[in-house]
């Protein structure tokens, strides 16, 4: 078959990846591994889902795409607003659109940011969307009905649940876990099914895909997965629970297998993750330390958890957590670890900085690097970024004007507590910025293990295995590893072409020229009408 | 209505909005299966069309696609002296919208 593909494994890292192929849990993964050039893949500055997706597939950092959390946070009208990001804060070119302007056929499943889809010459699935919101939201419009006739299609059973996963990400019932488990290895064979429909009927050449529950799984369950994570002695239900996060691995094995072998020994197949996983073992409550010190003020409503928790229940916006009027900086979501400015007339920007922002940042930095855990002592929040060094860019002033790196890489809660910073009754599994990067295909080394890479050196990579001149503004590059090879010098004759009507983003550097040559192109091939 | 840069320069009613509005929820949701012939500015988003938070949230990012904005501020009218409001009438949104569509600042 040929081809290019990126099967993403959300939050995959070789820590786990590695022990569950020596026991031979994941036999497609190892010989995979056997025939690849492997490397560790670094994640974005605050490795995260959206904006560490977005960089892979758009090559370029979170300060030049403008993603930086599942919400969008502008810090305009005297406290910052707060909404779900979507596709439009997606500020550049993704892969599948220049790879179809380039007259490439191309499929997306499951990735974030990508609702509602935007056209490309192919398919999109977008992930991370509520289900009953799918019917009208795959592209074309005209693939949902074709998807319904595949056996065993459910859409409520393809995308997840947002109450519970975030239910699960922090406090998860015991006699919640085995449901939950279950939930997820059919939800991702439902996906590989999609795949490997799509693979069949509608052959791209540029196929990516996103299983999302290895994310999901290690969260909640990295105390099963770690041996050094293990608290005491095993008890039934953790047996139980290990045995199914092994069958939750052997299916995103089989997967896997299935998808390579319908690929074929033609295609290039890169397997990546946005980044990596590690145990995380205490709550750290930014803003009760933000309070502490005189930066924020809590509006009589805002209850003190004593849970572990991280964020409130459902899908409200915290900002009502806060007194507004005395409040000058605060944490509004766990997942961006970001300390957001309050802002206020005359006063600076990341972007903009005068003497008074930059007093502000040092003294707000100040106090979480001198903060010590009051029992061992220990520097808790280990470094603190600003803006201008995690996410310099155009969109920066989107970004936190302060990141936090807590010591166990956890995220912190943006709850009210009666302390600082908490144990957790269970280790958990959070990020880390060391996820995995596996590639194998023709004219690609067998069992090579490169340096590590870049997150959006993978962009990079899979436009140039279709044969693709990288773009200049791509902020990643092709390693020595993979030059000169690809799979094709174009797009493949023989397939059906998709109506596409291909829109160009208006921060782009492509003159009308250019997009009339391309224009044309794609007519001469058939791609447009 | 396009998205992007038309929003700043025609000026639109309230009675443009409110029908853009209405093909919005008919257009957002297949779930939605509702009589949107009855549906009109003293509708409520959750008493009267079934909406949850969820579904609110996933509104606001169709109104901001349609109309090519990200600063539109909501919050105004979720949060009414530091606490979220039980409901939201179709007609607040559509005065929402009217000052921030036909102002001249903004835009992504």
């Amino acid at each position: 078959m040929g081809g290019v593909f990126l099967i993403g494994v959300d939050g995959a890292t070789f820590s786990v990846l590695n022990r569950l192929m020596a026991a031979g849990v994941m036999p497609c993964m190892a010989q995979l591994v056997s025939r690849s050039v492997r490397a560790d893949l670094i994640s974005t500055p605050n490795p995260f889902t959206p904006p560490a997706w977005t960089t892979m597939t758009t090559g370029r950092t979170p300060g030049n795409h403008g993603v930086f959390d599942f919400v969008r946070i502008l810090k305009t009208n005297g406290r910052p607003s707060y909404a779900m990001a979507t596709s439009m804060d997606v500020k550049t070119d993704t892969i599948w659109e220049i790879a179809s302007r380039a007259g490439y056929r191309v499929a997306a499943l499951n990735f974030p940011m990508m609702f509602p889809p935007r056209p490309v010459n192919g398919f999109v699935v977008p992930g991370f969307v509520p289900w009953k919101y799918l019917k009208k939201h795959v592209y074309p419009t005209s693939l949902y009905d074709r998807l319904a006739t595949l056996p065993g299609f459910a859409p409520d059973q393809l995308l997840f649940d947002w109450d519970l996963e975030r239910e699960a990400l922090q406090v998860l019932p015991k006699e919640k876990y085995e449901q939950w488990l279950r939930f997820h290895i059919d939800r991702e064979r439902l996906w590989a099914s999609v795949l490997l429909w799509l693979m069949r009927e509608e052959p791209c050449d540029l196929t990516g895909i996103v299983f999302d529950g290895v994310d999901k799984l290690q969260h909640l369950c990295w105390r099963f997965l770690d041996p050094d994570s293990r608290q005491s002695a095993a008890s039934e239900f953790e047996d139980r629970v290990r045995e199914l996060c092994l069958d939750y691995f052997r299916q995103l094995d089989a997967n896997i297998g299935e998808i390579l072998e319908a690929a074929g020994a033609d295609a290039w197949i890169i397997v990546a993750s946005d980044h990596g996983f590690g145990p995380t073992s205490e709550i750290f409550y930014a803003n009760v330390l933000l309070h502490q010190h005189g930066y924020l003020e809590w509006a009589g409503n805002a209850e003190q958890d004593q849970l572990g928790r991280q964020a409130n229940e459902g899908h409200r916006s915290p900002l009502v957590y806060f007194d507004w009027a005395r409040t000058t900086a605060c944490a509004l979501t766990p997942g961006s670890n970001g300390i957001y400015f309050t802002p206020r007339p005359g006063f600076g920007t990341a972007a903009s900085p005068n003497s008074e922002y930059r007093t502000f940042r040092d003294e707000v930095a100040e106090v979480f690097l001198s903060f010590r855990h009051p029992d061992d002592g220990g520097q808790v929040v280990t470094q603190v970024l600003t803006a201008e060094e995690a996410f310099p860019g155009r969109y920066m002033d989107r970004a936190p004007d302060l990141t936090l790196v807590l010591r166990d890489r956890g995220f912190l809660s943006v709850l009210n507590s009666d302390c600082v910073v908490r144990s957790r009754k269970e280790i958990a599994g959070t990020h880390n910025p060391l996820g995995i990067f596996l590639a194998a295909g023709p004219g690609i080394s067998q069992a090579r293990v490169i340096d590590p890479l870049h997150i959006q050196d993978v962009a990079s990579i899979l436009l140039h295995a279709l044969g693709l001149d990288v773009p200049d503004e791509f902020e990643g590059s092709v390693p020595e590893a993979f030059r000169g090879f690809a799979t094709q010098s174009g797009p493949k004759s023989g397939y059906a072409v998709a109506t596409a009507k291909l829109g160009r983003l208006s921060n782009t550097e492509v003159d009308e020229d250019t997009e009339a040559e391309m224009i044309a192109r794609l007519k001469a091939l058939g791609y447009l009408e | 209505m396009e998205a992007g840069g038309e929003s700043r320069r025609v000026l639109l009613s309230e009675q443009e909005i409110m029908q853009g509005l209405i093909e919005l929820i008919g257009e957002l949701e297949s779930e939605w299966e509702r009589d949107l012939s009855k549906v009109g500015p003293d509708s409520y988003l959750m008493g009267d069309l079934g909406c949850d938070s969820q579904d609110f949230v996933m509104l606001r990012a169709a109104i901001e696609t349609k109309y090519g904005r990200d600063d539109i501020p909501f919050e105004n009218l979720i949060i009414r002296d530091g606490q979220f409001v039980p409901d939201i009438r179709l007609g607040d949104v559509v005065k929402l919208l009217k000052e921030s569509l036909n102002s001249s600042e903004g835009g992504p």
